[in-house]
């Protein structure tokens, strides 16, 4: 039988606590960690994979919550009729739950499974609301309006609550609003009006990413919020409406778009780099989760889709077996 | 030896792909119209793996202009449906801001 040390010229080292990380990816040890002693190594996990699909095909929805526990809401079907329907994903399947009061799409999301928030949104052709609602793992109940009614973006969560830019076809929106769970305040404007962005992070701490400025034009441009005002920060490699996105202002991900795209970029607090695509190409998709974890469901390209797909960044451990 | 293998398979769902597939071929999905349904046209990574999960996933291979025209039969009914899609007395801005620019035809690779 060959020696490890005579194939590879090295001696595999013994481990009794496992090794983890990205510095301990590709090494290969000895882990006495466990009773059970195994021969393990950390891989890279790097990728879009498939998640359930939705039970109803949608885009310009809503989507709220983690990787493994997302409320998705509202949006348009095909052909494009409104809906309200709310669904439940619990990282393997999505589940039907009680529907918004007010059928829309092209809501602003926020918050989590058990607390997410739904503001603004569109009707009808031309006609828009500011119709705020809460979620309370249950139910939706209305709460305190917003004060400009459009299809906006927003982040955050139910009781810290951010919405900024839009549309009501037309004009693009600059304006930012605040809530704290109860009432709406106004906050600073945005530097570029814009709609079909896509939005990600906190009520202190925001990102606004690319979009369209008006009706015929786009911009990759993003800009971040501290709390009060939008500063320009660097802008993604390619300009696109309607993308997903997850994560903080430190490490987020914005995904899609169109013209319906599998591309995919990850920001790390200075700059936007290209990460692994994803599985299908699509626009108008809900996305919600971390920069490692994220959610992107339903979404279109031609057709309405109900294609879910989970992104991963890890390390986990792999056990090396004969087989 | 050509760098894609093309095919139509339905998406599943949970797993329909992985982690470990996306490590293992190139995977790229798009919207088709066989001319009755909606169908998934997939542009697959040709090594053995790639193959295995078309099989597996009880694909039905296609030549690339037959998986192109899919994917535009689908791209071209978008586009009829959004010419089609008129509110009197609006303009084209109008029109764009309210349902979207008019989808592209999309070329595979």
């Amino acid at each position: 039988m060959s020696e490890y040390k005579a194939l590879k010229g090295i001696k595999i080292k013994t481990f009794a606590t496992d090794l983890s990380g990205e510095s301990a990816e590709g090494q290969v040890f000895f882990s006495t960690a466990a009773a059970q002693r195994e021969l393990k190594t950390v891989v890279k996990q790097d990728s879009w994979a498939g998640g359930g699909n939705l039970n109803t095909a949608r885009n310009e929805l809503g989507g709220a919550g983690t990787q493994g526990a997302t409320i998705a809401f509202g949006g348009a079907t095909s052909p494009p009729t409104r809906v309200n329907n709310s669904e439940e994903y619990n990282g393997t399947s999505w589940a039907e739950g009680n529907n918004l009061n007010e059928t829309k799409s092209g809501m602003a999301s926020a918050g989590t499974q058990t607390a997410g928030l739904s503001s603004a949104g569109q009707t009808a052709p031309g006609t828009f609301t500011v119709n705020t609602e809460e979620y309370n793992g249950s139910s939706w109940t209305e709460v305190n309006n917003l004060s400009t009614a459009g299809a906006r973006k927003g982040c955050g969560t139910q009781t810290a609550g951010l919405v900024f830019g839009g549309t009501q076809a037309p004009p693009v929106l600059v304006a930012t609003e605040e809530y704290d769970g109860t009432n709406w305040t106004n906050g600073g404007n945005m530097n570029i009006g814009r709609n079909q962005h896509t939005g990600t992070g906190t009520q202190t701490a925001a990102l606004a990413i690319s979009g369209g400025t008006d009706p015929s034009d786009g911009t990759g441009a993003v800009e971040q919020y501290n709390g009060s005002t939008w500063t320009a920060i660097s802008a993604i490699s390619t300009t696109r409406y309607d993308m997903g996105s997850s994560g903080t202002t430190s490490d987020a991900l914005a995904f899609g778009g169109f013209p319906a795209t599998t591309a995919t970029e990850r920001y790390n607090g200075s700059a936007w780099v290209a990460a692994p695509t994803l599985g299908t190409a699509r626009y108008g998709m809900a996305g919600n989760g971390t920069g490692t974890l994220a959610l992107a469901s339903g979404g279109r390209a031609g057709p309405r889709q109900n294609v879910t797909e989970e992104f991963t960044f890890a390390f986990p451990l792999k056990t090396l077996t004969d087989s | 030896m050509a760098l894609f293998i093309y095919g139509t398979a339905t998406n599943t769902g949970k797993n329909f792909f992985t982690h470990e597939d996306r490590r293992n071929f190139f995977l790229r999905g798009y919207s088709g119209h066989d001319g009755s349904n909606p169908i998934d046209v997939w542009v697959v990574g040709n090594n053995e793996k790639g193959a295995l999960w078309l099989a597996e996933a009880s694909g039905t291979e296609q030549t690339k202009a037959e998986a192109q025209a899919l994917v535009r039969a689908a791209d071209t009914i978008a586009r009829t449906a959004w010419d089609n899609n008129d509110v009197d007395g609006e303009s084209a801005d109008e029109k764009i801001a309210r349902i979207g620019s008019k989808p592209g035809f999309i070329s595979i690779p």
